[in-house]
């Protein structure tokens, strides 16, 4: 049953065997896997339920429900938009589907340099598997490649560079191109359709609406949450087991608001957001790219996993509606708006770097995540090797001209230009950077001085503390997290429900 | 005891105080005189105040500038026909309390502060639209990162405030929702299984 929040008339005091806080992806995995396990579970969100009916693939209203600071999340020093989920469902309600495992070069690095046990690419394969029956997942067929994305895969044919379709959890899909508005047709796989109804079949409690406040504690061990509905109403729940799944941005500020034991000064800490930038190529025909599928195909040609590797950017497609589109174009008025009337015949790329900078969570006096990221050079050098080769795949596909937004703005016409993309140029506030995938700041690992959790995903220093999400990831990712998010949820949620016996 | 080293001290700190006070005072004044706004709109404003509505439509009429003139057949809609301030003052109203304070705070900078640090002497919402460009150019190409964070941050929540209105979308050739209207051919997608 979901409950809302608003619903309460006075101050309220639940009992359960876990709180689970955050229904993204995690959270609703925990939430189902422990409901399986026969667990009294109660999953806390700070935003509402929303379903297809909601979503009217309007920007202007659909931005502020669904994510978090209504859009408008940014890191402390304002050069990069985070965009993060809000309400049931979390980011798995507005991503775009993408369903990539975590490469095994990864995997193998959390084993080997940050004491990660159990998670092996072979420990977790059967899980991967697992998560992508429930979700649904396949190959985007080639039929169903719109013409964004056919641009990309022409130009890296054309370059003979490495890439390929993507997998996505979809059924029913009808191709409007509006998954990051919420999906009108309710053909997206996320947790709020797929986990969560046999969670709460299972006899699971969800409640909206609802932000935690606090976790309580004695220093030693959970003994629950304090919680406070949108409609002011005080919720305190007991529970033997406390599950953080709020993002790596809000289960870090969370824990720090909280006064979690943190004698190493870990939580918070490590934060990557594999910040992206955009290039927009435009043809001589219509491109019509927000028509379709968005992001069906990848560029890997500039990513290898290996430590030390100096190629770590993951290029896809990014197209966006007007709103989106208009907030990325360079400059303002009336030169805005002739680049605008481009729109048509725009494809976009989007370079994601997988990134070393570690970046920090903190939390304000109130619990709200404070976001300090200062994007090292190493990691620079990266967005603007990937610029240079979104822009590359544009040209080899057919672009007459590619526009890199920037505070001065740059149009490339041929290779030559591409030199114009240098150190200098890829610099925070000069390029608009997006990140779309918190990950760290609560790490896994067996070693208490330099991880906040353990490989089942136990706090190292208060009892009862469990963490799922994105905020266990040791590293970066290099790709998109939900699948990894969900697999790691469902793996460790055994762990959780022993500890519950 | 009071010593004279103590009471010059205090001295200082009051006058300090008496002129934050009467400075501020002054300011207030002035920041919030002279301007002309439509009593109509001023009463529907949920956050800002009237001569914050002055200041956001000179904002909104430079950031959401046409490429051609108004007049012209096939022309897009003004940001004051579109609404932008109006929508400008629900989103700040909406947003938290911090989110508004600071963006009311920028909107006071712009109009007060910055423009003379680009060597206008009048109030941003005075200046001829080639000034208000400069003022703005100025502010995104600042060697102040802030100052540049917040040019991105305000040209953000402007093109919203006009790329919101369907009216808009011609420029763009953009068909909006599909919600609602007929498939035209559109086949719901068979998966092969999964992978």
């Amino acid at each position: 049953m979901i409950v809302s929040g608003r619903t309460l008339v006075a101050d309220t005091v639940l009992e359960h065997d876990v709180v689970v806080v955050g229904t993204g992806a995690g959270g609703s995995m925990a939430t189902r896997e422990l409901a399986r396990a026969g667990k009294s579970v109660i999953a806390v969100e700070e935003g509402g339920d929303h379903t297809p009916a909601d979503f009217d693939q309007r920007e202007d209203t659909m931005l502020p429900i669904l994510f978090q600071d209504r859009g408008g999340r940014m890191t402390t020093d304002l050069a990069i938009t985070v965009l993060q989920g809000r309400g049931v469902g979390g980011s798995t309600i507005h991503n775009t589907n993408l369903c990539k495992r975590a490469p095994d070069a990864i995997l193998d690095l959390w084993t080997q340099r940050h004491g990660v046990v159990g998670c092996k690419p072979s420990d977790l394969a059967p899980v991967f598997a697992e998560v992508e029956r429930d979700l649904s997942v396949s190959t985007i067929p080639d039929d169903a490649i719109n013409k964004n994305n056919d641009a990309l895969r022409r130009g890296l044919a054309a370059l003979g560079w490495r890439g390929g379709a993507l997998s996505h959890n979809r059924v029913g899909c009808m191709r409007s191109g509006f998954c990051e508005l919420g999906c009108a047709y309710d053909a997206k796989q996320n947790a709020r359709k797929v986990l969560l109804p046999e969670a709460m079949a299972r006899g699971a409690t969800v409640l909206s609406d609802t932000k935690v406040l606090r976790i309580l504690h004695d220093g030693r061990r959970v003994s629950g949450v304090l919680a406070q509905t949108v409609t002011g109403k005080l919720v305190r729940i007991k529970a033997r087991a406390v599950v953080l799944s709020a993002s790596a941005t809000g289960s870090a500020a969370l824990a720090l608001v909280s006064g979690v034991p943190d004698p190493f000064d870990q939580i918070g800490r490590g934060l990557r957001i594999h910040p992206g930038g955009a290039v927009a190529g435009v043809f001589d025909d219509a491109v019509d790219g927000w028509q379709g599928i968005p992001q069906s195909w990848e560029c890997t040609e500039h990513l290898d996993f290996a430590e030390g590797s100096d190629k770590r950017v993951w290029i896809t497609t990014a197209f966006a509606h007007p709103i989106g589109t208009a907030s990325l174009m360079p400059g303002f008025g009336a030169d805005h708006m002739r680049a605008m009337r481009l729109y048509r015949r725009m494809a976009v790329l989007t370079a994601m770097v997988h990134d070393e900078t570690e970046g920090r969570v903190t939390a304000s006096p109130e619990g709200k995540p404070r976001i300090a990221y200062a994007m090292e050079p190493r990691d620079r050098a990266q967005l603007a090797r990937g610029l240079r080769a979104g822009a590359e795949i544009l040209l080899a596909a057919g672009a007459k001209e590619v526009h890199v937004p920037a505070v001065r703005p740059l149009i490339v016409r041929n290779k030559k230009d591409l030199a114009a993309i240098d150190l200098d140029f890829a610099r925070p506030h000069s390029v608009p950077l997006t990140a779309v995938h918190p990950m760290g700041t609560m790490r896994m690992g067996e070693d208490r001085r330099r991880s906040v959790v353990d490989s089942r995903g136990r706090h190292h220093h208060l009892a009862g503390l469990f963490v799922a999400d994105g905020s266990l990831f040791p590293t970066s990712l290099g790709g998109p997290p939900q699948i990894s998010v969900y697999t790691l949820a469902r793996h460790l949620a055994r762990h959780v429900a022993d500890s519950v016996r | 005891m009071t010593t004279r080293r103590n009471f010059l001290s205090r001295t200082a700190r009051a006058g300090l105080a008496l002129a934050t006070l009467s400075g501020a005072g002054v300011a207030a004044f002035v920041r919030a005189s002279g301007y002309v706004v439509d009593p109509a709109r001023a009463a529907k404003l949920r956050c800002l105040a009237p001569w914050q509505l002055v200041v956001v439509d000179a904002l909104a009429a430079r950031f959401c500038a046409a490429d051609v003139p108004y007049d012209s057949p096939g022309a897009p809609p003004t940001p004051l026909e579109v609404g932008v301030s109006e929508f400008v003052d629900q989103f700040l109203a909406e947003s938290d309390a911090e989110v508004r304070r600071e963006c009311l705070a920028l909107f006071g900078m712009l109009e007060h502060a910055y423009p003379m640090s680009c060597g206008h002497l009048h109030r941003f919402s005075l200046l001829s639209p080639a000034a208000q460009d400069d003022v703005l150019r100025s502010l995104a190409g600042s060697a102040s990162a802030l100052l540049q964070g917040a040019f991105t941050g305000c040209k953000s929540l402007f093109m919203m405030g006009y790329y919101r209105d369907p009216r808009t979308w011609g420029v763009l050739g953009y068909d909006g929702p599909k919600k609602g209207r007929p498939t035209e051919g559109w086949v719901p997608l068979r998966y092969r299984g999964a992978t």
